[in-house]
């Protein structure tokens, strides 16, 4: 028996689901500018109150002269990514539904939500504003099967979640390795290189996916393991609690090549803090 | 029947990498003397079943050898050694007319006819796996892959090696029409059915047989591409192996170099092949060697005799020319590739990513906004994207050949 015999008689209907963007609050940086997203923490919890004097920004181990981003301004680009090439029927479909009610909770009318479901095939509900009701209706829909193009929907993630207007975040959850994906892992990380989004992976405990790992290292997030997707929501929206207290950094390169690989290291003059940022950025 | 059938249902998305447990027929055969009756009596049963046996029927013979315990199977795998290979056969070979040749020429290919359907209705012994003795006798095995993940180990049915045992048994095995076809049919039945262990236990046994049959290579070529992949390669991360098994994959590197060396002796027995050159034309990308790729994805191109060739031509060239930086040669090939299979993901997913890299992030979106896919979330079938069943898709003809494999037998005398 083929692959392909036991997932016939899917839907034949092929229609993409577009959406125009809203129009969003204008908040420019301006075009030469890098962003970094940095957390700050000091004993496990994020630390408040710091200001751009606190920071300590290298580009290709030139410092930078920072400017500081006031957070409350920036609406987030959130991209969830969900692995359904399992059996996602009854429970973990429900557990994938709560985890998305619980996470647009917390997001605001100014924050813009997109979906990438995956098994082989991508399934994406492209960036729009929060609306429950298109979320749940995508949800619905999805019967697991198949491959795990996991590669592939990373990618679908990286790109909806990008954005000048926008704060960037991936949120991916996935339990299986790539089975798949037309993308291989050197592309996609290349496309992180290039994206000012950060990603946050959750997967199983024990499952030590190296793609992913690397993903979140890349990008300034964190890898999560969980023993069941029963709290995935609290998970998600642990998640999304630490990146909106990330600090918001913004510099022109000066005195560096502008082509090419750009580590970036960012450090907080306040002993016993720890930083998290992404690792640097792919400069066209 | 039903177990044999819920296995294969659980087994559908089940990829298997070859691990070896080193069993080998030969070395079961025992020295004591095979003059006894028991052996005539159990050889003489078995060529009851055999002779009752209809090509791909569920029949009553089919039912028996199928249920037969590991252990009976070995016993008779003795029995047909000493039968078969013994220099001066035992009072049993002209007691049954072994040594007659055509009669000898017929039971072997309807024998071999038995197990094959036997070993095809088992697919993969998972039951077997986990008993060391059953390990030992068996004809291999693999590991159980799901969702890119380890899931157990399975032995290959040991009616496979039965069925190869009585084809070497043939006068004249190496150029009979009938083996040839038999190692076509059932590798590529196996590599449908994902069964990767098996078929390389077969190509093995085939490479040695028939070194000079393009198709033995070429199969070979695709099982190598396979273990280089990643949905195999990721799944040895962390993988710990039971007590007497050792791995016959290698890594990415050794498994690509291994790919090219058949793929190339295919080439070398039938230039003509698209299929062997494509195929070599995407180990080649896998390795760096563009300009070489590009050559091979070229040949194929003016050979390719079927859309899904060429689909797979148009996706390895913009693939490699995005590596060089062939950037609008690289967007002609996908959008070929794209228009051929239109519902295909990945030569869109393939145009964003190129938009991507090249810094034009909004088409990169649009691109992705203009990727095939329901709107439901519901998973598509596996073929509206030919890239999703690659190292599958090789063994596309598998049915028709079962089919011609079987209805050989329905020649008068055969």
């Amino acid at each position: 028996m083929t692959r392909a015999a036991c997932v016939a008689g899917a839907l034949t209907m092929l229609v993409v689901a577009v959406e125009t963007a809203p129009q969003q609050p204008v908040f420019r940086t301006r075009t030469s500018a890098v962003r970094v997203d940095v957390l700050v923490t000091e004993r496990g919890h994020p630390v408040k109150g710091l200001t751009a004097v606190d920071f300590d920004v290298r580009d290709n181990g030139v410092r930078q002269d920072v400017d500081f981003l006031l957070l409350e301004n920036v609406p987030v680009s959130l991209a969830v990514v969900l692995d359904v090439s399992g059996s996602v029927a009854g429970e973990r479909l429900d557990h994938f539904r709560k985890a998305i009610d619980r996470t647009i909770e917390d997001l605001t009318g100014d924050d813009r939500v997109a979906l990438v479901t995956f098994s082989h095939e991508l399934t994406m509900l492209f960036p729009a504003a929060v609306d429950r009701e298109r979320l749940r209706t995508q949800l619905n829909g999805i019967r697991g099967s198949g491959g795990t193009s996991l590669l592939d929907a990373a990618y679908a993630g990286l790109v909806m979640s990008a954005g000048d207007e926008e704060r960037g975040l991936m949120l991916i959850f996935s339990d299986g390795r790539d089975t798949s994906s037309w993308l291989s892992p050197a592309r996609v990380l290349e496309t992180a290189k290039r994206s000012q989004a950060v990603s946050y992976a959750v997967s199983p405990a024990g499952s030590r996916n190296r793609f992913l790992s690397d993903l979140v290292t890349l990008t300034g997030g964190s890898l999560l393991e969980v023993d069941s997707t029963t709290d995935l929501g609290n998970t998600f929206a642990g998640i999304l609690d630490e990146f909106r207290q990330r600090y918001l950094l913004s510099y022109r390169p000066q005195g560096v090549a502008a082509d090419g690989w750009h580590r970036i290291d960012v450090t907080v003059r306040r002993p016993g803090a720890t930083v998290k940022a992404r690792a640097g950025y792919l400069s066209q | 029947m039903v177990a044999g059938a819920l296995r294969r249902l659980l087994l559908a998305f089940v990829v298997v990498a070859g691990v070896c447990t080193g069993g080998d027929l030969s070395a079961l055969v025992q020295s004591q003397s095979i003059q006894d009756t028991p052996m005539a009596k159990r050889v003489r049963e078995w060529l009851a079943l055999v002779e009752a046996h209809g090509p791909g029927q569920f029949d009553d013979a089919l039912k028996t050898v199928y249920f037969w315990p590991d252990e009976r199977l070995q016993v008779l795998g003795q029995d047909l050694t000493r039968v078969l290979r013994t220099r001066n056969p035992p009072i049993e070979a002209s007691l049954l007319k072994l040594n007659v040749p055509e009669v000898r020429a017929r039971t072997l290919r309807r024998a071999a006819m038995l197990h094959t359907d036997a070993a095809m209705l088992t697919s993969f012994d998972t039951s077997a796996r986990a008993r060391g003795t059953a390990t030992r006798a068996s004809a291999g095995g693999g590991l159980l892959l799901n969702d890119g993940l380890g899931a157990g180990y399975a032995a290959s049915p040991f009616q496979w090696l039965l069925a190869r045992l009585l084809l070497d048994g043939l006068p004249a095995a190496a150029s009979d029409e009938f083996v040839d076809l038999w190692y076509r049919a059932t590798t590529a039945a196996l590599l449908a059915s994902s069964d990767y262990a098996s078929a390389d236990d077969q190509l093995e046994h085939a490479q040695t047989l028939l070194p000079t049959r393009a198709h033995v290579w070429l199969s070979a070529g695709v099982v190598h591409a396979h273990f280089a992949s990643p949905s195999v390669q990721n799944a040895f991360v962390d993988l710990k192996l039971p007590e007497g098994f050792h791995l016959k994959v290698g890594d990415e590197r050794r498994e690509l170099e291994l790919a090219d060396e058949y793929l190339r002796r295919a080439i070398g027995l039938e230039p003509g092949s698209a299929e062997a050159r494509l195929r070599l034309g995407r180990v080649l990308a896998l390795q760096q060697k563009h300009a070489d790729a590009l050559a091979e994805l070229q040949d194929a191109a003016a050979r390719a005799q079927e859309p899904i060739q060429l689909y797979f031509v148009y996706l390895f060239t913009g693939q490699v020319q995005a590596e060089i930086q062939q950037y609008e040669l690289a967007r002609a090939s996908f959008t070929r590739a794209a228009a051929l299979f239109p519902e295909a993901q990945s030569p869109v997913l393939a145009l964003s990513e190129l938009a991507w890299r090249r810094g034009d992030r909004v088409e990169a979106l649009a691109a992705l906004r203009r990727v095939p896919s329901k709107p439901s979330g519901e998973g598509g079938p596996m073929d509206a994207d030919p890239w999703w069943t690659y190292d599958v898709s090789y063994a596309r003809d598998a049915a028709p050949l079962i089919a011609q494999l079987r209805k050989w037998f329905a020649l008068e005398g055969r």
